[in-house]
């Protein structure tokens, strides 16, 4: 066998390949770029810092909207403290909240991100456990995946073709995620893809592609996605018998948080048209935020309270893009000094 | 650590590095590999490298006092010793739940309103394969087949080398300890051909196992509905194919990673999808494990030695224990049972119909063979008896409203896979990757080669564990 020669020019082919796929994504810069991608290894990153933080600091929880409504760097530039970004793409923050009152003795401010759909609608035990793998990963992660994340640093924030995300939805260049997108015939009913509109940065910052305001028949593709399931999900008078329960799991680590000092500040980031009509249709605000908020006994900001909170218009009806994103959290966290929730240190 | 993963391939390049560079002499590169092994499985769980240590000393103890000892009951004492702590820490660590389960389903079953908290104990990574590899030294000591270690390092490497620490080949003494004597060094040949077994072990586990099959298995075996027929075929051969490209590709990678050291470690699969009969399909699936259970499990309960009875009797032990290794769980009891109940079937047949098996129907029992092993993975793969009684029934074509839950374009990519598998598996049935590596010309060899590597590349995987890692 001439397996040298082989090997060369498997060398050969695969650097060209390769390069041939980097530059094929690096064509497509308004929806490709390299950057650490926001995976459970990074969140697991961030986590981590809640173990050393003290009774200054601030950390965020909440899902998607949180992350891309709130910018850190500014939050840091109006009040002086960068917060600890613990939202997740798709997961409601209840796992999060019991594993930092349950697993560390925190004891700062925490910013409680809700989007009603996410957090109190049936269905909710599914997305928990999903958001529960995320504080196991945490937990649980060996020393092999500490260092193969830390390999892989390097390369995710210089190459775009290693970008891909484990959230299926959020990503469309690994090769599974290429295959999922091919489809023949209807032998069963499918939702359209959510296409990936945003990417973070190693803060966490969600930040929403600027094609997104741009080109209004990308956006369309996301609100598609939005109406492929909103409608489905039962009116408020089919499920108000469980809400309540999903409300109060909320109840008992707030009440621990709380007695040792931490504070909680609640806040419903906005969200228009069709998303907002079937938040109102599920879940009505008299019967899910304004209880929510009664039974945390915690400041609540909502944003049909607040004009500098409802101003924005969203591209996708649910969330912000970039430049909005960091006027909110000036304007927010201004507000939230204002009303001695926060203290300016800068 | 896992093949499949950046921080091996670091891992990797430090360790060939090492062993390559003029540094040290040839205890000093097995003392690093030694090092490394210990580091390889640490990076998982430091803490569990106590057991490693613990069975290499008591084995080795044991092996030396096996070798000098005369007094056959104080022999048998020693070998007592080391099954005792290997079987127990197996016993404890793999089945300790399962048997606190099963007690108190028993105790209920009689009246005795018993509970008990589950001990929720960590399985120890490869404790199957590393246990059964120790005990089978100790055993070929005790019957003088082989001689003890030369040095403590050899065997504590041939106990922890780091290639098939977890999932095996499961590697004899005699084949492994054997190649520490003496100064190891891959040639060019070696070396090259070791990187790319290295390659396809890992484009068929993150390629073909986690990028093209694994999801539709989940799918179907994860849905709590009766199943259309198709879609329960769908499930049962995306897995038929997602363990063969798993197992075989962590197998393969060994093998590659081993041979880059210039050490040799024996095939573990040889096309089994191929098999004509189930007696065949042992000699091809999992090797290591099957002559393992062979020599030490069931030619000590007598084998063909003691009449028909008592050889069935032996082969349906030996299959149903096999199975009980896979998992603490009665699913892989069926499993082996079903694989007992299949050897013994096609013995029996084979008296009564004669058949001369030629190309042609060769591929029609091969065929058939690959059919029936389906069934015993829906028993594998199901974690409830209920699912997989769903699965049977689904997959007989027993339930007409059976739900579907697969896309078209998944059942296509499926049964291609699975297709192009078992054709090559048939093609290669009596060959072997070497020999087929020798007739392809370098260019097209070189072709294969970089389209495996782009496309592993490319699938990026999230790390998945193998699924042997769990056994």
């Amino acid at each position: 066998m001439k397996l040298k020669q082989s090997l060369l020019i498997a060398i050969l082919f695969s650097i060209i390949s390769l390069a041939a796929w980097e530059i094929h994504w690096r064509s497509k810069p308004d929806y490709y770029s390299a950057n650490l991608e926001d995976d459970r290894y990074l969140w697991a990153q961030h986590r981590a810092k809640v173990v050393s933080a003290t009774e200054n600091d601030i950390v965020i929880i909440g899902s998607s909207r949180t992350g891309f409504d709130f910018n850190t760097h500014v939050w840091k530039e109006v009040q002086g403290i960068k917060p600890i970004n613990l939202s997740t793409n798709g997961k409601p923050p209840l796992a999060f909240f019991e594993d930092i009152v349950e697993n560390t003795d925190f004891n700062g401010t925490l910013i409680l991100g809700i989007t009603p759909l996410l957090c109190f609608s049936p269905g909710v035990e599914q997305r928990n456990l999903e958001a529960k793998m995320w504080v196991d990963h945490y937990h649980n992660q060996t020393y092999a995946q500490k260092l193969g994340f830390w390999v892989s640093k390097p390369l995710e924030r210089n190459l775009v073709m290693l970008t891909s995300s484990e959230l299926k939805f959020y990503n469309d260049l690994d090769l599974k995620a290429l295959i999922n997108t091919i489809s023949i015939g209807e032998r069963i009913p499918t939702a359209p893809n959510l296409p990936n509109f945003g990417y973070n940065d190693e803060d966490r910052n969600l930040i929403m592609f600027s094609s997104m305001v741009t080109k209004p028949e990308f956006a369309e593709k996301v609100q598609n996605v939005w109406n492929s399931f909103l409608p489905n999900i039962p009116d408020y008078e089919v499920i108000k018998d469980v809400v309540p329960t999903i409300i109060e799991k909320y109840q008992e680590p707030a009440k621990k948080f709380k007695a040792r000092g931490g504070k909680i500040i609640l806040v419903r980031h906005k969200a228009e048209k069709e998303w907002n009509m079937h938040t109102q249709r599920i879940l009505p605000k008299d019967k899910a935020w304004d209880k929510f908020v009664e039974m945390m006994d915690c400041p609540g900001y909502h944003f049909e309270d607040y004009r500098f909170m409802s101003k924005y218009t969203l591209p996708d009806w649910s969330h912000m893009n970039a430049e909005d994103a960091k006027t909110y959290t000036a304007d927010l966290v201004n507000q939230l000094i204002k009303d001695n929730h926060l203290q300016k240190t800068n | 650590m896992l093949f499949n993963s950046l921080g091996f391939i670091v891992f990797l390049t430090v360790v060939l590095a090492l062993y390559y560079t003029p540094l040290f002499n040839w205890t000093g590169k097995k003392t690093m590999l030694l090092l490394a092994s210990y580091i390889f499985y640490g990076l998982w769980n430091p803490p569990l490298i106590l057991l490693l240590w613990i069975s290499t000393m008591v084995d080795w103890t044991a092996g030396n006092q096996l070798a000098k000892e005369e007094r056959q009951n104080i022999r048998k004492l020693w070998l007592l010793l080391s099954m005792v702590v290997n079987l127990g820490f197996l016993a404890f660590f793999k089945y300790g739940d399962f048997l606190l389960e099963n007690f108190v389903i028993a105790a209920n079953g009689i009246g005795w309103n018993f509970k008990a908290q589950p001990m929720d104990i960590i399985l120890p990574m490869g404790i199957s394969f590393y246990t059964f590899q120790t005990m089978s030294y100790t055993i070929d000591i005790y019957k003088k087949k082989i001689e003890p270690a030369k040095t403590f390092l050899d065997f504590a490497l041939y106990v922890t080398f780091f290639p098939q620490l977890v999932a095996g080949p499961i590697v004899r003494a005699k084949d492994l300890i054997s190649q520490f004597y003496e100064s190891k060094k891959a040639t060019a040949q070696q070396f090259i051909w070791g990187l790319f077994l290295l390659t396809i072990g890992l484009f068929q586990k993150v390629v073909l196992a986690d990028t093209l099959l694994s999801g539709t298995s989940d799918k179907v075996f994860g849905a709590e509905t009766m199943l259309h027929g198709m879609d329960a075929w769908s499930g049962t051969l995306a897995f038929s194919g997602q363990i063969f490209f798993d197992f075989a590709g962590y197998s393969t990678c060994a093998i590659g990673i081993a041979l880059m050291l210039g050490i040799v470690l024996p095939d573990n699969f040889m096309f089994p999808y191929a098999s004509i009969g189930f007696r065949d399909l042992w000699k091809r699936w999992h090797i290591s494990l099957s002559s393992w259970l062979r020599d030490y499990l069931y030619i000590p309960l007598g084998g063909n030695r003691h009449g028909i009875t008592r050889m069935y009797v032996a082969l349906m032990l030996t299959m149903l224990l096999g199975g009980l290794w896979h998992g603490a769980a009665w699913t892989f009891v069926v499993w082996g049972a079903l694989h007992g109940i299949y050897l013994i079937g096609e013995r029996l047949l084979k008296k009564v119909i004669p058949i001369k098996i030629n190309a042609w129907n060769g591929i029609l029992f091969a065929l058939l063979t690959y059919t029936l092993v389906n069934f015993t993975w829906v028993f594998f793969r199901a974690r409830e008896f209920s699912t997989a009684k769903n699965m049977i029934a689904s997959m007989l074509f027993l339930n007409d409203e059976g739900e579907k839950i697969l896309g078209s374009f998944d059942i296509i990519k499926v049964f291609t896979v699975i297709t192009l598998l078992f054709i090559c598996h048939w093609l290669m049935r009596n060959t072997n990757m070497k020999e087929v590596g020798k007739k392809t010309p370098p260019f097209l060899l070189g072709i294969v080669w970089a389209a495996m590597f782009v496309l592993i590349c490319i699938a990026q995987g999230s790390g998945e564990q193998f699924i042997y890692f769990q056994f």
